[in-house]
């Protein structure tokens, strides 16, 4: 039945319960609590005590039954209702004090074997009491007379209810009058649904009735107790009066004491219900893959309030301004750098940061990242709601608003956590790629050989002006093609070239020197801005991922962890209380 | 009148015909008592009864014909001599418990407040008394007394009943619970009472002598409707029984019990005893200390329903209890009320209790049957402490639908509150510039140019950049893109104030219990899918609006070729960069960061359409963003009250049942001061009971057996003498 010992059971329906504890219906939690303090305290007491109680309605004659049970007259029947108003106790064997402390059950009797004797005041008549039960069968069988449950007076109602609580067995004594009673079946059967083994159903003065009228009200209450969700339990019919049916009570009983496990079986049965409704109270646990789906939205969304593409944008075109500027053409350079610098606009200049914060603390420092409060609030809000309603999709509804009060407690907090998690993120390159020196190397050499041209034309042009005899200037001449075959016009001796009307092609050096010059570094400038601009889109994708890290990381921390350990405080919750209840 | 004619009519067996419109004919068929009877009565109270009944007029002469028969042989013997009570108050009692029953029927309490429970219960027993009880009991003054007999599950009420009729009329047995169809009894005579649905109307009449097999009889238009379904459900179905063991004007009714677990059984028993002139409540040795029967006693005690108890299955030793019932009734409030013990003797073959056992009981029935004086204070004393009752549990039943208006206008409250705190959000969010320190400004920035030094290099070659830009990359102007930023900012907004107003309802609703019950799930917390779409729209459509206003705008006057040499696109832009820049009071003083780039806004707006009317437009536009809104969260809002709208409790309200119930507060002094005025000058009343074979043990010993007598002595002869004490001295007083 139970392969899982009491304790543990009792140890997982307490875990669930702590987990649970705001998440599901007050009066639910209060009767768990209440199953796991009473099992705890059940489970210091006597383990040898079987604790019966006799329950019923006033006049059904629970003090009877006890009476032919215990086959000794220790409880005072009565003919006016109300009758029993304070439990009252047969006890078989030593030790059960502190159990019947526990039970509050004041008035007790101890049966001794020997004792077990008609008293000498019991009415002759009044019923054979026969002793054919071993005593030791029924050693640690505490038997309580209750008082009634549906009397006017309502104290006994109560005390009726406590005990019936802490009962181990359950013996409830009905007749033939009130076997059909609202307040029995509705008050206290129904909640002990799905308990049958610790339920038996008593019907006295049977003596009343014929054989069959017996068997059809026996087969009458036995469906009345299997729709109260009892079934199983045991019913049978018994006489007080004439002794009827006694014995195998007194056999059922003597049994159930003699096995010790009605105590456990009780417990058991009780926290094996409670547990299952709160499995049920848990819902159904959300589909682990929501999550990773439901995450990379969340990012997205918190990425775009943060403003991570305004960001990575404003990256690209800086990294393709240094790159001009590191390698375009030194004479244009400057107009560059008119151009407004994005980065430095929103101040996540790696060197602004470091003259504004110390080095190593630039949480310290905001951007001047265009933060539209109301909107980045909203958004991020909206993305956080979205978040909760994806992972918690099948959650009971209780939990739902647990998460999501947890997920929306950090939303105040997420516009400026966002902020500084951008502001934090290192979106420049460390250092400056290599090959921008080199270009820069070869744009100044180019620079310094158009200088040189130029001085040298402008030597010339002295001469010239001057009058002076003009400089011999080497001549570069250029191979071209003639009719007859390759003509190098700078060969010595081959005049000025009339005569084929090819003009042969010579360029001075300086001329060549300046012209190239220029030509050279506007070309490299062209190329490098290609690459400068693959380089600043790579930087971009870096940056990008650096800032989607850093964004993830807030919302880990703000929105995915707190959802977090709400589910996984469901989670344990159910698995716990699965535990309990299996 | 008709009355002639009926007289005349031969007297013969009962009419077998038994017609629906035997209802409407009944004031009539007590016409023919003045002018036939000994004593004639105030014709006034034949008009008042008549009244009372719609259908009488047309229907007069043939119900007078068609029951002629019984007419002739009762009228003479058992009406009384006179109408007690004057016929105005009575027919202006009449007359307000209708009201207050069609106020009550109006009545809905579909709102879970705390007490509704028990005030729906409270209703449906008070409509059902009403129906049941009350309003026939004042329409037809004459019916025969009814007892119900009622108690707890195997207390032996259906013994009883056979017992003290002398025949098996009930099926008594040993499984629980045993009545299901609640079964009365009546004189033959006084058939035409019961078989129409002039009482309990919402039952079916199933006809049937003694336990032979039920037939169906013709039964009135409710029960007609009541047999939709299951016309033969045991708990809906009221078995008739003619016996003339019974004195004529009393009729005996088995209910079902009060306390098993049959739920159907309960409520109807509860109907029972509502419709009750007086109750037999029977109960046991074993069971007079049970709770819930003496629920039920209290509740009689409280509205002075008359009841007599009986205590059965006495077991021989147990008679002390007798003592102890007396002692809790005394503490209960049944001082007044009889008791009769009945001992647990063994049945006799037909299963009934021994004659000495129930002679009591028929005695005492029988003294009642035959007594129309006494009967008729009896029905006198518990109509007064029903029209009593029901004044309180009317005003009990206002204060309870005052209740669900205020839960109403409560629930109401909180939505109205959240979406209101969602628009004025929205509101402050777009002011102040708030909204244009991201997207909108940047996008801005770049719409209107960059400072610095590119300003005026970009606006030469801008143009023609702008022109190749666009014409690779089919993008239109800057302008949309700004559009674009505010749209999205401004619908981020408006989704997330939806968003936070639904929880915040659904939160408030959830702290109330009337609110708790219309959440179903968490759908109404969340906000639909469609409502991004439904925002989107909106947003759109204002900015439709605001280009619309400046095309007009430009249109009108001197404005228009500037306002084309801008673009209205740029100007629409403009328009709500300004909109978002000012503050809720346009001022026109600018903050913040937004200031600089609204003051461009402003100056361009103003150059081209001059200062007034850009805070005109101003002024214009943020209305209908407003209006846009408002529109959005009306739409969320009602997304809740719907909720409430489909239970109409706003409309519920006591004032209307309570003007009722004072109504008959009034009419009941009025009627019953009248009455006492009335009661010195009738002569009591002869009893007959020439029609009758005589209960069960009526005629045994009186004294019987002498633990009867003692029993007599010790519990039933005080009590009975303060019964008829109390019965007869407070209807003169």
């Amino acid at each position: 039945m139970s392969r899982l010992d009491l304790a543990d059971r009792t140890t997982a329906l307490d875990t669930a319960v702590r987990a649970a504890d705001g998440r599901i219906e007050p009066a639910l939690l209060a009767e768990a609590r209440a199953v796991v303090t009473r099992a705890r305290e059940r489970g210091g007491l006597s383990a040898e005590h079987t604790v019966v109680a006799l329950a019923g309605a006033t006049g059904s004659g629970k003090s009877s039954v006890l009476n032919a049970v215990a086959g000794a007259a220790i409880a005072q029947p009565g003919v006016r209702r109300p009758t029993t108003s304070h439990p009252m106790a047969a006890v078989w064997g030593e030790g059960a004090d502190p159990l019947l402390d526990w039970l509050e059950v004041g008035r007790r009797h101890h049966v001794e074997p020997a004792a077990a004797e008609p008293a000498p005041d019991e009415p002759p008549g009044r019923g054979p009491f026969r002793r054919r039960t071993p005593a030791g069968d029924t050693t640690g069988l505490v038997l309580l007379d209750l008082p009634d449950h549906d009397s006017i007076v309502t104290e006994h109602r109560l005390r009726a209810e406590r005990l019936v609580q802490r009962a181990d067995l359950l013996v409830w004594v009905v007749d033939p009058q009130k076997y059909a009673d609202a307040a029995l079946h509705e008050g206290f059967l129904r909640p002990l649904a799905g308990r049958a083994e610790v339920v038996v159903v008593a019907l006295n003065q049977a003596d009343r009735l014929s054989a069959e009228e017996t068997s059809a009200m026996l087969a009458d209450l036995r469906r009345l107790v299997a729709e109260d969700g009892l079934d199983g339990a045991r019913v049978l019919a018994v006489s007080a009066k004439t002794g009827q049916g006694i014995d195998d009570l007194r056999g059922l009983l003597a049994k159930a004491a003699a096995r010790r496990e009605a105590a456990t079986a009780r417990l058991a049965a009780d926290e094996r219900v409670v547990a299952q409704r709160i499995v049920d109270e848990c819902g159904t646990p959300p589909p682990s893959r929501a999550g990773s789906q439901a995450t990379g939205d969340l990012v997205a969304a918190l990425e775009d309030a943060a403003g991570v593409p305004t960001v990575v944008d404003a990256v690209r075109v800086s990294a393709r301004r240094d790159a001009r500027s590191a390698t375009g053409w030194p004479l244009t350079r400057w107009i560059g750098r008119l151009r407004r610098d994005p980065l430095r606009r929103l101040g996540l200049r790696t060197a602004d940061r470091e003259q504004r914060a110390p080095s190593g603390r630039e949480d310290l420092v905001r951007t001047s990242l265009p933060t539209a409060r109301p909107a980045v609030r909203s958004t991020a809000a909206s993305a956080v709601r979205r978040y909760v309603e994806e992972v918690t999709r099948g959650v009971a509804d209780p939990w739902v608003l647990a998460a999501r009060s947890r997920g929306q407690a950090g939303i105040d907090t997420l516009p400026d956590a966002l902020d500084q998690a951008v502001a934090a993120t290192r979106v420049e390159a460390q250092r400056r790629p290599v090959w921008w020196s080199l270009v820069n190397v070869v744009q100044w050499l180019l620079v310094a050989v158009l200088v040189a041209g130029l001085l040298w034309l402008f030597v010339l042009f002295g001469f010239a002006y001057l009058q002076l005899p003009p400089l011999p200037t080497p001549v570069l001449s250029l191979p071209t093609w003639s009719g007859d075959g390759v003509v190098f016009p700078g060969a010595p001796g081959s005049g000025s070239g009339e005569g084929l009307g090819v003009d042969p092609f010579t360029i001075p050096w300086p001329t060549l020197m300046v012209l190239g010059s220029v030509v050279l570094g506007l070309l490299l400038a062209l190329v490098c801005r290609i690459f400068g601009a693959l380089g600043a889109r790579r930087r971009a994708n870096v940056a990008r991922r650096r800032l989607r890290q850093s964004v993830g990381k807030v919302a880990d921390r703000l929105v995915r962890e707190p959802v977090g350990e709400e589910l996984a405080r469901l989670a344990s919750c159910r698995t716990a209380a699965t535990v309990a209840a299996s | 009148m008709t009355e002639k004619p009926d007289d005349g009519a031969v007297p013969g067996g009962p009419n077998p015909g038994v017609s629906p419109w035997q209802t409407a004919g009944l004031p009539a068929e007590s016409a023919p008592a003045p002018s036939a009877g000994p004593a004639a009565g105030t014709p006034g109270d034949e008009a008042a009864t008549r009244a009372d009944q719609p259908a009488t007029p047309e229907e007069g002469p043939d119900a007078g014909t068609a029951t002629g028969s019984d007419a002739t042989v009762d009228a003479p013997d058992t009406e009384p001599p006179a109408a007690p009570t004057a016929p105005d108050e009575e027919s202006g009692l009449t007359g307000a418990l209708e009201v207050l029953r069609a106020r009550l029927g109006a009545l809905r309490l579909p709102l879970e407040t705390t007490g509704a429970e028990a005030a729906r219960t409270e209703l449906r027993r008070s409509t059902d008394q009403l129906d049941d009880y009350l309003l026939p009991r004042l329409r037809a003054q004459k019916a025969p007394l009814l007892v119900v007999v009622g108690g707890s599950t195997g207390a032996g009420k259906s013994t009883l009943v056979n017992s003290v009729l002398g025949e098996r009329v009930t099926q008594p047995g040993v499984l629980r619970p045993t009545t299901k169809a609640p079964v009365l009894v009546h004189h033959p005579l006084d058939a035409r009472w019961f078989s129409t649905d002039r009482v309990l109307p919402g039952l079916a009449r199933v006809t049937a002598s003694g336990t032979g097999t039920p037939t169906r009889s013709a039964v009135g238009p409710a029960a007609a409707e009541q047999g939709h379904g299951a016309p033969h459900d045991p708990s809906r179905t009221l078995r008739l029984v003619s016996s003339d063991s019974l004195p004529k004007g009393l009729a005996l009714l088995d209910a079902p019990d009060i306390d098993s677990v049959d739920t159907a059984n309960r409520e109807l028993a509860a109907q029972l005893l509502g419709a009750a002139d007086l109750w037999l409540f029977v109960t046991t040795s074993a069971r007079y200390a049970d709770a819930v029967p003496w629920d039920l006693l209290n509740q009689a005690a409280a509205r002075k329903a008359q009841v007599a108890m009986v205590l059965d299955r006495v077991d021989p030793g147990a008679e002390a209890t007798a003592d102890d019932l007396r002692a809790m009734m005394v503490e209960h409030g049944l001082t007044d009320s009889p008791l009769f013990v009945i001992p647990e003797d063994g049945l006799s073959d037909d299963g009934m209790l021994p004659e000495d056992a129930v002679g009591e009981v028929s005695r005492w029935l029988t003294g009642l049957g035959g007594d129309a004086d006494a009967r008729r204070r009896v029905i006198a004393a518990t109509r007064d402490g029903v029209v009593d009752s029901l004044v309180v549990r009317a005003g009990e039943l206002a204060d309870a639908a005052d209740e669900q208006r205020a839960a109403d206008a409560r629930l109401r409250h909180v939505v109205d509150r959240a979406y209101a705190d969602a628009v004025a959000h929205v509101a402050a969010a777009t002011s102040d510039g708030a909204l244009l320190r991201g997207e909108v400004l940047a996008r801005w920035q770049d719409f209107v140019g960059t400072g610095e030094f590119f300003r005026a290099v970009e606006e030469g070659i801008g143009r023609f950049r702008d022109a190749v830009s666009s014409f690779f990359r089919g993008k239109p102007k800057e302008a949309p893109q700004v559009e674009k930023a505010i749209a999205h900012g401004l619908e981020s907004v408006v989704l997330d104030a939806a968003e936070e107003a639904a929880e915040r309802s659904y939160q408030g609703w959830r702290g109330d219990a009337a609110g708790t019950a219309l959440l179903e799930g968490l759908e109404l917390s969340r906000t639909p899918a469609a409502l991004r779409a439904e925002v989107g729209e909106q947003i759109r459509g204002w900015q439709g609006d605001v280009l619309g206003l400046v095309r007009e705008q430009g249109e009108s006057k001197r404005g228009k070729a500037r306002a084309l040499s801008f673009g209205v696109n740029g100007l629409g832009v403009a328009l709500m960069i300004f909109v978002f820049a000012s503050t809720g009071g346009l001022t026109g003083i600018e903050v913040g960061i937004a200031g600089g780039s609204a003051v461009l806004a402003q100056r361009l707006l103003e150059a081209v359409f001059g200062e007034d009317a850009v805070r005109r437009l101003a002024v214009q536009a943020r209305d209908r963003l407003r209006a846009r809104i408002q529109a959005v969260m009306d739409g969320q809002a009602a997304r809740y009250t719907a909720q409430l709208d489909a239970l109409g409790s706003a409309e519920a309200g006591g004032s209307a049942l309570r003007t009722a119930a004072d109504a008959v507060a009034s009419a009941a002094a009025a009627e019953r001061r009248s009455r006492a005025r009335e009661t010195d000058t009738v002569p009591a009343g002869v009893g007959d009971l020439t029609e009758s074979r005589g209960l069960r043990g009526v005629r045994s010993p009186a004294g019987g057996t002498g633990e009867a007598d003692g029993r007599g002595d010790l519990a039933e002869q005080p009590a009975r003498k303060g019964f008829w004490k109390r019965l007869f001295g407070e209807g003169d007083r």
